[in-house]
């Protein structure tokens, strides 16, 4: 075990008891059982460091827990009490916390030779977590597979069938993963440089959650080939919505929004150019509000909120505000995060991650 | 209904971004247009020519002399990108142009073995310029040119006419040539590209605004010296002495290292001073301009001292320190770009800066 290791497992050793301290206090406790809803969210303090917050529907803080660096995607399921926070790349770990109960938070990681890419997803029953993870040496896609009945052991992984998962969901019916292989290859030698952007292929692959099977790969056409295929979400009737992130020029206009199903080929939805320029070529979220018929997407970069109705992919509406990302439906439409602070209808002191977990 | 439920997202303003320019950020856009980015891939157009025309001539008078005057203009080209390669804007971003020009880094040396093999089998596709640019990015540009320059077998350039290796830098000179004109060309005044730069407005890819403009331009300076201290620095100099890698520097070989980082931050200081975008700063803090140069100034005066082979800084404890310092300095340059200046005019804190999450 080398020093880079020691130091790791003594930084996460340091922020666990740091986090015992921080279980949630009672009135919190009461106050989250009597919200509506209740999203989590990473967030950076202006002393530098790092949380997740527990925050109602109007964007009212309930509860906060530090974190050791810097959190990026949620994942939560309605049979199980735990919700995740999942560090972003190239961190190594994962916060398992309880919204509901006193459980104490449980701080785990990769093995030494993966780290996670900020995103997971429960199976149906919540008995097991699957992530998005880089076997950096190799250079290849891994979903890690984590017990949630036992402290979140890791028990075991699969291949992503293609380079630096990203974004990761349980389709309906609980069966089959879907994962964004966003197609950029990393190390965390050189934590934040894309290193094979010359031969990038990006893809969506359909996957049998219970073998690791490959059942469907379905990639960009070669002109696309700079497009990274990064954020997703499905309605119930299994239509995933994808929004990408393009490494070309900034001259381009690439095709950001695509949709896929099982047995039907991806295809880019055709956006009018005053929205799609709007997102600067690069979307950070991708929501969906079933009940509605409405799909939503962000952009950090062009501050654009672009809702789609799902039906037709004809746009409904786009708003603007400064770094908006997170989304998540909310009871009525969707709710928005934004990097300066803002969530909801509240300003807050923090930057918020560019993710929205609902909880409830 | 539809629309009445959408309504409740309050936070998201309903007016668009202002698609406007005020003279100042105008005046800030225009001089990097014109005093940075033009005048340095010109520059680097320039360098690619004559780098070109040199290597032509070893090739038909191989002797040591042609051969060092090539190895010279090879590292003056090199400066010359170096101080320009941060700007990732535009042309260089298509068509693979940056890795085209410098694949780096290369984790598990898949560039050199590529070269190694096109000359070990005498590949006749590197020789030629229509040939060179369909093979792989790694053997196109400047890190298989230092090999053949300055590795292995690269004395053979001073003795055999018309050589297979002589012949493998000249289509790839060539190729630098072309890829510089495309990028000097882009940029020229009245260009889409020019009007693009100078003028944000709502139906503009770049920028539709002022302070998108400004995030860019400041985007660039920070992420140039992010990857200068975690890259370039970063893939030799380790936390531990046992732990360095110098044969994992850039060019290594033509002991160019120290010279490119040096290069590089004399670029993005030269891209600071030229936009005079400490001019936009209210003007109880226009002394950061100044505190930002002081940073930067440190950090080249602390590179002075250390231009000579990475194996021997990295042995020398003393030099090793001042290596150590010098990876603090370009972060306290970051610091008063990203954390003060950006916060004063009101842009991104480089908390997302959209980098692939």
């Amino acid at each position: 075990m080398n020093k880079l290791e020691l130091d790791r497992r003594a930084f996460l050793l340091g922020a666990g008891a740091s986090l015992s301290a921080s279980l949630l206090a009672k009135p919190a406790f009461a106050k989250l059982r009597n919200q509506d809803a209740v999203f989590a969210s990473g967030f950076k303090s202006p002393d530098g460091n790092f949380g997740l917050a527990l925050l109602s529907e109007d964007g009212e803080l309930i509860q906060s827990y530090p974190l050791p660096a810097r959190g990026h995607g949620i994942a939560a399921n309605q049979n199980s009490n735990w919700a995740i926070i999942f560090a972003r790349r190239p961190e190594n770990f994962a916060l398992a916390f309880d919204p509901k109960t006193h459980l104490k938070p449980v701080l785990f990681s990769t093995p030494a030779d993966r780290h996670f890419y900020g995103h997971g997803a429960f199976s149906t029953d919540g008995r097991l977590l699957y992530a998005s993870e880089n076997d950096f040496e190799n250079g290849v896609g891994k979903i890690g597979i984590y017990d949630a009945h036992s402290n979140f052991v890791r028990i075991g992984e699969f291949n992503s069938a293609g380079i630096g998962p990203h974004e990761i969901i349980m389709m309906p019916g609980g069966k089959t993963l879907c994962v964004a292989n966003g197609g950029i290859k990393t190390h965390p030698q050189f934590p934040r440089t894309k290193l094979n952007l010359d031969s990038m292929r990006s893809s969506i692959v359909f996957i049998d959650a219970y073998s690791g099977s490959v059942i469907e790969v379905h990639q960009l056409p070669d002109n696309w080939s700079l497009l990274s295929l990064r954020h997703m979400a499905t309605d119930q009737k299994g239509i995933v919505w994808i929004g990408g992130q393009y490494e070309g020029s900034a001259f381009d206009q690439a095709p950001l929004v695509a949709k896929v199903s099982m047995r039907t080929s991806l295809q880019f939805i055709d956006l009018p150019s005053k929205h799609n320029v709007c997102f600067k070529n690069y979307i950070g979220s991708v929501t969906i509000n079933d009940k509605e018929g409405l799909v939503a997407l962000s952009s950090p970069k062009g501050g654009q909120v672009l809702i789609l109705d799902s039906q037709s992919g004809n746009v409904v509406k786009s708003h603007f505000t400064s770094g908006v990302c997170g989304l998540s439906p909310s009871q009525k439409s969707f709710i928005a995060s934004s990097e300066r602070g803002r969530f909801g209808n509240r300003n807050h002191d923090v930057n918020w991650d560019n993710h929205i977990g609902r909880l409830q | 209904m539809r629309i009445t439920i959408i309504l409740i997202l309050l936070f998201l303003s309903l007016v668009p971004s202002q698609a406007q320019s005020d003279e100042a950020t105008k005046k800030v856009l225009s001089n990097v247009l014109i005093e940075y980015i033009q005048p340095r891939y010109l520059d680097l157009h320039r360098h690619a020519q004559k780098l070109a025309s040199e290597t032509e001539h070893l090739c038909n008078k191989p002797s040591a002399s042609n051969l060092g005057v090539v190895q010279a203009s090879f590292l003056s080209f090199t400066h010359s990108w170096a101080k320009i390669e941060w700007f990732r804007i535009g042309p260089v971003i298509s068509k693979n142009r940056i890795e085209r020009i410098l694949f780096y880094p290369d984790r598990k040396s898949t560039g050199l073995k590529q070269v190694q093999r096109a000359l070990a089998l005498q590949d006749q596709t590197v020789t030629s310029l229509k040939s060179i640019t369909q093979k792989s990015v790694a053997v196109q540009g400047l890190g298989a040119l230092e090999f053949v320059l300055f590795g292995t077998g690269s004395e053979t350039l001073q003795t055999d006419e018309s050589s297979f290796r002589c012949s493998f830098a000249k289509a790839i000179t060539q190729n630098m040539v072309e890829i510089t004109k495309t990028l000097s060309d882009t940029w020229i005044s009245e260009s889409i590209a020019s009007n693009y730069w100078l003028n944000p407005s709502a139906e503009n890819p770049l920028f539709r605004n002022d302070q998108e403009a400004l995030n860019v331009l400041m985007g660039t300076m920070i992420h140039g010296l992010e990857a200068i201290r975690d890259v370039r620095i970063g893939a030799f100099l380790k936390e531990e002495a046992k732990f360095d890698r110098p044969k994992s520097a850039l060019m290594w070989r033509s002991e160019n290292t120290a010279a490119m980082i040096t290069k590089g931050l004399e670029g993005l200081l030269e891209l600071f001073n030229v936009s005079a975008i400490e001019t936009l700063l209210p003007e109880e803090n226009n002394s950061l301009g100044d505190s930002t140069r002081f940073e930067f100034h440190q950090a080249i005066r602390t590179l002075n001292s250390l231009q000579k082979p990475i194996a021997g800084i990295l042995t020398s404890e003393s030099d090793r320190k001042q290596m150590e310092y010098l990876k603090l300095s370009v972060g306290y340059a970051m610091s008063r770009l990203d954390n003060d200046m950006s916060q004063q005019l009101g842009l991104s804190a480089g908390f997302s800066f959209g980098d692939g999450d």
